[in-house]
């Protein structure tokens, strides 16, 4: 099947997706009732492994970063396309992990990121063969780890410092949201800074202070740094911790920062301008002040008219689903740093709600049919550019 | 009737743990057991019981209808037997894939009880396996190793007739503890009575778990509480059929379902105790006729004082199914085969 007949077949290929229903929903609770907080994704990545051995896939190995990897292989011809999709998520006490069937949707902790999307991807090369479609160029399929926070995308960038040749494209998947196309990714350093009492710190000092104090005094100077609307950029204070109760003073007081930009001057400015104001306050306060990086991400895009995009795009409107294009923070900047094409899509719709906690996510299960057919489409798709 | 010597119990609780108790993992290799159910020529039905399970059901008949019916077919179906749940319970799980039942609608001409144990004994006279698994269906980390791990001893060895699960329930203890046994009815009620009068069955470690299964031969002829007293019934009732022997238990690690609350707790306790003193009654165990008032008397606080609440609490008792008539009917029994004992 060619892509512009598979754009003409979008039904049949939807209700062979839907028929997949229950094996992918009981894949996707499995994976997600199994802890994989970032660093510590082995027992996901091996209960993937055999999920995805299951669906077809051949050579299934888990690394050394118990990253998955596994191959469709293709009849012959062009550069191997890529699917990656993020293994890691954040911890959960196991009591809690429960994710709750409903005929339409699934309900539980971050049940949309990313459970959802690593069972679908491992079914779309059977959801091709079914459709009688053939590949010519070989399909690697990436459950990536160390996505998420100081991870820093370890596990993806290690996949591609490794590999011997060079991905046609690259399509990083997102359980949601279904009609999300991102072809530029944001720059970001991510970091702490962590303000301590010195042991020799003179407490009978008139004025003398806890940590916080000097931590505030940081983020005074940091919402003065000048930060441009173009190219976007935004400094995000993500947490805060520090001090016990009343009556004491705070021995240590933790602040996150992330810095995100779509220039990599700006980062680089925006980084010097907060170590220089961590030096003032640390000099001004007599305390210990330590800005430390705990991840790095450079910007990238493609244009806008670049051919994986414009086949994302008529894919997206030819299912009739609104397209959001914005730029993203996550697994495309490591694509973009080796200089490789791809873009980010998602798989269905998702909602985070007030009453339903902080953490627990309602995922739609009928639009998945939608994603899964948007993929099969953009593979074709893709096969076709590579070979030729 | 004369009781063991502490000591004989002692050695024979010992053998039975070491070779009647196992891990689920002993059971993995759905394959083997597929084969073996091939090889007996047997049937395996799985039974959910409901009221108001909207939460967990969707997500039990899923997992174990793709991985046990779907991947490996050992289960033949899945029944569920609502007792009038007002939620979406019966709409979900007939939209996974289960034979959906209201109890009312089972033996109509029997009349209807309301709990757990009428379920149980509707579902035997539904679901037609000659292996039948029971299931819990709050159970909120439902994994396909509740129900192979069940079955596994009885597809291994054909001297067994029932098996009970056991597990840890973490929301019941401290985080990195191992419970002690059973829950708190259990360990409160269930096993100081056994350990008076019948200690061979405090080698069970959950004798009161919602998940077991059985031999249709064996379930067929069992009178049937129809509410709390159901799985303590079946124990003293199969041990007295045969003995010790008759029973394996298989280790399911971890169990997360809602906790019930105390005045709950006491009302099953009340049930499962009468169901107890008519058992060891009609065992021997007790000598002299007990009565007793059917009522359980349970002290609240108010701002105001305390507040007596009682609660009529009887448990009438299913006779076999072998005795039903329209069971007879449905399995082609005679009436001969309602009295073999």
């Amino acid at each position: 099947m060619r892509f512009l007949e598979a754009i003409e077949s979008l039904d049949s290929i939807r209700s062979q997706a839907a028929s997949l229903r229950d094996r992918l929903l009981s894949h996707a609770v499995c994976l997600g009732e199994t802890a994989a907080a970032t660093g510590q994704e082995s027992e996901r990545a091996h209960l993937l492994a055999q999920i995805w051995s299951d669906a077809g896939l051949e050579h299934v190995e888990v690394d050394d970063f118990a990253n998955v990897i596994a191959l469709w292989p293709g009849e012959g011809g062009g550069s191997p396309i890529v699917i990656s999709v993020p293994l890691d998520t954040l911890e959960i006490p196991e009591s809690e992990r429960e994710i709750q069937v409903y005929p339409d949707c699934l309900v539980g902790p971050f049940v949309g990121d990313n459970c959802v999307a690593l069972a679908v991807v491992g079914y779309v090369p059977w959801l091709m063969t079914a459709l009688g479609v053939q590949l010519r160029a070989n399909l690697v399929l990436v459950a990536s780890s160390r996505s998420l926070g100081a991870g820093n995308q370890a596990g993806l960038r290690a996949v591609f410092q490794r590999i011997p040749w060079r991905p046609s494209a690259v399509y990083c998947i997102e359980t949601v949201q279904l009609g999300r196309l991102n072809y530029r990714a944001v720059g970001l350093v991510r970091g702490s800074i962590r303000c301590q009492i010195p042991p020799d710190y003179d407490w009978a000092r008139y004025g003398a202070s806890g940590t916080i104090e000097a931590v505030a005094e940081v983020i005074t100077g940091l919402v003065q740094i000048p930060v441009p609307q173009r190219p976007l950029t935004s400094i995000v204070l993500s947490s805060i911790h520090g001090g016990v109760a009343f009556g004491t003073v705070a021995s240590e007081t933790e602040l996150e920062v992330e810095i995100r930009s779509e220039s990599a001057a700006e980062l680089e400015r925006i980084r010097a301008a907060v170590a220089g104001i961590v030096e003032s306050v640390a000099a001004s306060s007599g305390k210990r002040l330590e800005w430390s990086i705990a991840a790095r991400q450079h910007p990238g895009a493609l244009d806008a008219g670049h051919p994986l995009v414009a086949q994302a795009r008529r894919v997206l409107e030819a299912l009739g689903q609104p397209i959001m294009v914005y730029p993203t923070t996550a697994q495309l900047a490591v694509v973009f740093e080796h200089q490789l094409p791809g873009v980010t899509l998602g798989l269905t719709r998702a909602e985070r709600r007030v009453d339903m906690g902080e953490v627990r996510e309602k995922l739609e299960i009928a639009p998945l049919w939608d994603g899964m057919t948007q993929l099969v489409l953009n593979m074709i798709g893709a096969d076709e550019m590579a070979v030729a | 009737m004369n009781l063991r010597a502490p000591t004989y119990v002692a050695e024979q609780v010992r053998h039975w743990l070491r070779t009647h108790t196992y891990h689920h993992t002993r059971f993995a290799d759905v394959r083997r057991l597929v084969e073996l159910k091939e090889k007996f020529d047997e049937k395996i039905s799985l039974c959910l019981p409901t009221l108001n399970e909207e939460a967990t059901i969707g997500k039990e008949i899923l997992l174990l209808r793709t991985e046990l019916m779907q991947r490996h077919p050992l289960l033949d179906e899945i029944v569920v037997i609502d007792s009038g749940s007002s939620d979406r319970t019966c709409e979900i799980a007939a939209e996974f894939g289960a034979h959906v039942w209201r109890s009312d609608d089972v033996l109509p001409s029997h009349g209807t009880y309301r709990g757990k144990g009428e379920n149980l004994w509707k579902a035997l006279f539904v679901c037609s396996g000659g292996i039948v698994v029971f299931v819990d269906a709050d159970i909120r980390n439902i994994r396909p190793s509740f129900v192979y791990g069940l079955v596994g001893p009885l597809l291994e060895d054909p001297s067994v007739e029932y098996v009970k699960a056991f597990y840890d329930r973490p929301l019941e203890i401290r985080p990195g503890e191992r419970g002690v046994g059973g829950g708190r009815v259990t360990e409160l009620v269930v096993r100081p009575m056994l350990s008076l009068w019948v200690p061979e069955l405090t080698a069970l470690v959950q004798p009161l778990s919602g998940e077991y299964a059985a031999r249709r031969s064996v379930l067929e002829r069992l009178a049937f509480p129809v509410g709390y007293g159901v799985e303590i019934a079946h124990l003293l009732d199969v041990y007295h059929r045969g003995s010790l022997n008759s029973f394996a238990q298989v280790d399911l690690d971890v169990r997360i379902h809602r906790n019930q609350s105390l005045d709950a707790l006491g009302r099953m306790s009340f049930g499962i105790l009468q169901t107890m003193l008519r058992r060891l009654q009609q065992y021997g165990y007790i000598e002299s006729k007990l009565e007793w008032h059917g009522v359980l008397h349970q002290c609240r606080r108010h701002d105001e004082g305390c507040v007596l609440v009682d609660t009529p609490w009887d448990e009438p008792e299913r006779p076999p199914m072998i005795e039903v008539p329209e069971y007879r009917r449905r399995v082609g029994a005679s009436s001969r085969d309602a009295s073999t004992p």
